[in-house]
């Protein structure tokens, strides 16, 4: 299992953190990271509220807000902040900007450009492209490893399942899900965090489709 | 050597010279007007060779680690508040470098205040200054002439000279001098802010709590100490002065199911300091009060209701809080607080980064209440 580094609450120790709306973007990114060598990155994700239950992006206020009391937070250089674009990139990113402005951060003007504040640059990382409907996952289908003929019939099931109708974000989770369910006959409820260091991984973690990403983060 | 005990401190809180108990518990709508002191600046004092914070709150938590700089802050704002030599001496007993004076020659004369100058260079002149709705500034330093008849040994001595500016700028300077006699005198400038200091190890002045809390019985107004009390522990039905045969008058509880009232300090020392926080903060109404650890001697299930006590006082009197808080526990349970004083609440972090004087970083309510609410670690 990769080390993800500090943990969502600890002292941040490392010259870097990305910020992902949940776990298996976190474990994502210390793959990609650890693959190419991108070293001194921790990645975070927020703890759901506990009342409200709500996770991912809609605790990145208040993530972002006390971030900057976090200890350790003073010798970081790079802060990255992720989300997916959805159906709507555009409004997307501009909500990502307009938690940053709000938190008191500066906001880049795009996905994957960096801007400096004080002694740190902030970038954002739009999935799964600056202006592209979907989220990680859709970059995910993009790099299975399966066959096109697997490829072809996990299409026709989904198509077949009325899980072509979701929203695009969702019917690629959807296909995340259908890809691992068919990866791990041991356990077809693996979570997308725990695939990364198994044998039946059906990601590839070095495919083209993440180079943008890589060199975006190697500039960090 | 022989030595001579000048002047033996006694182990509890020091109010400010020449100040009478009952002197605050002013009104609590009409009393004070915001936090006393908005930022400090500290030249030459212990370890910050130059240093100034801003944006100070009504309720201020300090955090780092040992040694970091944290009680140093505690004790400028202490000596600044003051209006003599007197409060620097306290603040060395509480950090166990002397009760009693021997001072002999001028060497250990001068070794009374070395620990107050950066670098222990007793060359340079220290200097505090707290700015806020009332100002106020102390400058230590040595005289640049000696003492032409010398009272230590045969050497003529510099005195130490301790000047207090009041809000009006005009400046109160005294020598601390040693007379035949090897009595100090300090002098004393008119007060400024009011405030005490509770150090982290030394005792609570049992009597000094119970003249206050006797002031609040007085005026009807130890509802919330009692309440605050009552809600942690149900055993404690009431608190009162009662004297004791030997130590004198001293708040007591009732107990449920007990007959006789016991003194608070017997019961628990951690419930004796919380009341003795929350009676300074009703003395010192407009002022400050320090305290270092204020968790210290409490068990982490009464730390929230510590904390909301702490504030409702401090709110109520503007008495203005600057504490030092060691335990993760302690700075979750103050969520109780923060999220709902966002504009008076502050974190001061102070850390070593290999400067030649610590770092102090201020972090507003809101940040203080997200990162909490995020789990964060706020020690570095």
């Amino acid at each position: 299992m990769i080390d993800l580094g500090a943990i969502n609450t600890a002292a941040l120790t490392g010259r870097g953190l990305i910020l992902g709306e949940g776990a298996g973007d976190a474990y994502f990114f210390a793959e990609l990271c650890d693959r190419h060598g991108i070293a001194g990155f921790a990645f975070n994700w927020p703890e759901a509220d506990r009342v409200t239950h709500t996770g991912g992006i809609a605790q990145y206020p208040t993530f972002l807000s006390g971030l900057r009391s976090r200890a350790g937070f003073a010798g970081l250089e790079a802060l990255v902040v992720t989300a997916d674009n959805d159906e709507n990139p555009a409004a997307a990113f501009a909500n990502v900007q307009q938690v940053l402005r709000d938190a008191g951060f500066a906001a880049p003007p795009a996905p994957l450009a960096f801007v400096p504040d004080s002694n740190l640059k902030i970038g954002v990382l739009m999935f799964p492209a600056a202006g592209k409907t979907g989220a990680l996952e859709s970059l995910l289908m993009e790099s299975s490893k399966w066959p096109q003929t697997k490829i072809d019939c996990l299409s026709a099931f989904t198509k077949c399942s009325d899980i072509d109708t979701y929203a695009v974000q969702k019917r690629d989770k959807a296909r995340v899900q259908c890809t691992i369910a068919a990866s791990f006959k041991a356990q077809p409820g693996r979570s997308l965090s725990y695939v990364w260091d198994k044998a039946e991984n059906p990601f590839d973690i070095a495919h083209r489709c993440f180079d943008d990403i890589v060199a975006f983060l190697k500039s960090a | 050597m022989s030595r001579h005990a000048l002047e033996r401190l006694p182990d509890k809180c020091y109010r400010n010279a020449g100040r009478k108990h009952g002197a605050g518990f002013g009104d609590q709508e009409t009393s004070g007007v915001g936090p006393m002191i908005r930022s400090v600046s500290l030249t030459n004092f212990r370890c910050y060779r130059d240093l100034e914070i801003d944006d100070l709150g009504r309720l201020n938590v300090i955090v780092g680690d040992n040694g970091s700089g944290k009680t140093a802050l505690l004790e400028a704002l202490y000596l600044v508040i003051g209006n003599n030599a007197g409060n620097a001496l306290k603040c060395r007993a509480w950090r166990g470098m002397g009760q009693e004076f021997a001072i002999s020659d001028p060497e250990s004369y001068h070794a009374l205040w070395r620990d107050l100058f950066y670098g222990l260079n007793d060359a340079l002149r220290v200097q505090v200054v707290a700015l806020g709705s009332s100002n106020r500034a102390v400058r230590v330093s040595y005289a640049s002439k000696k003492a032409d008849i010398p009272v230590l040994g045969s050497a003529p001595i510099q005195w130490v000279t301790f000047a207090f500016q009041d809000a009006k700028r005009d400046w109160h300077p005294f020598q601390v001098t040693i007379d035949k006699n090897r009595t100090i005198n300090m002098g004393v400038a008119p007060l400024g802010i009011e405030g005490a200091m509770f150090s982290a190890a030394g005792p609570i002045g049992s009597k000094e709590t119970a003249d206050r809390f006797s002031t609040f019985s007085k005026r009807n107004r130890q509802g919330p100490i009692v309440d605050a009390l009552k809600k942690e522990f149900p055993r404690i039905v009431d608190l009162s002065v009662e004297t004791d045969a030997s130590a004198g008058a001293m708040v007591h509880a009732t107990l449920a199911n007990t007959e006789q009232k016991i003194p608070l300090a017997l019961l628990s020392s951690g419930i004796n300091r919380w009341v003795a926080y929350l009676c300074a903060l009703g003395e010192y109404s407009g002022g400050a009060v320090m305290i270092d650890e204020i968790e210290s001697g409490l068990y982490y299930k009464h730390l929230g209701g510590m904390w909301q006590s702490v504030n409702e006082l401090s709110k109520a009197y503007k008495t203005q809080v600057f504490t030092a808080v060691h335990s993760r526990e302690c700075l979750e349970a103050l969520q109780s607080v923060a999220k709902g004083e966002k504009e008076d609440v502050r974190l001061i972090r102070i850390t070593h980064e290999g400067k030649d004087q610590p770092t102090v970083r201020v972090f507003s309510g809101d940040q203080l209440s997200a990162a909490l609410d995020s789990g964060f670690e706020l020690r570095e």
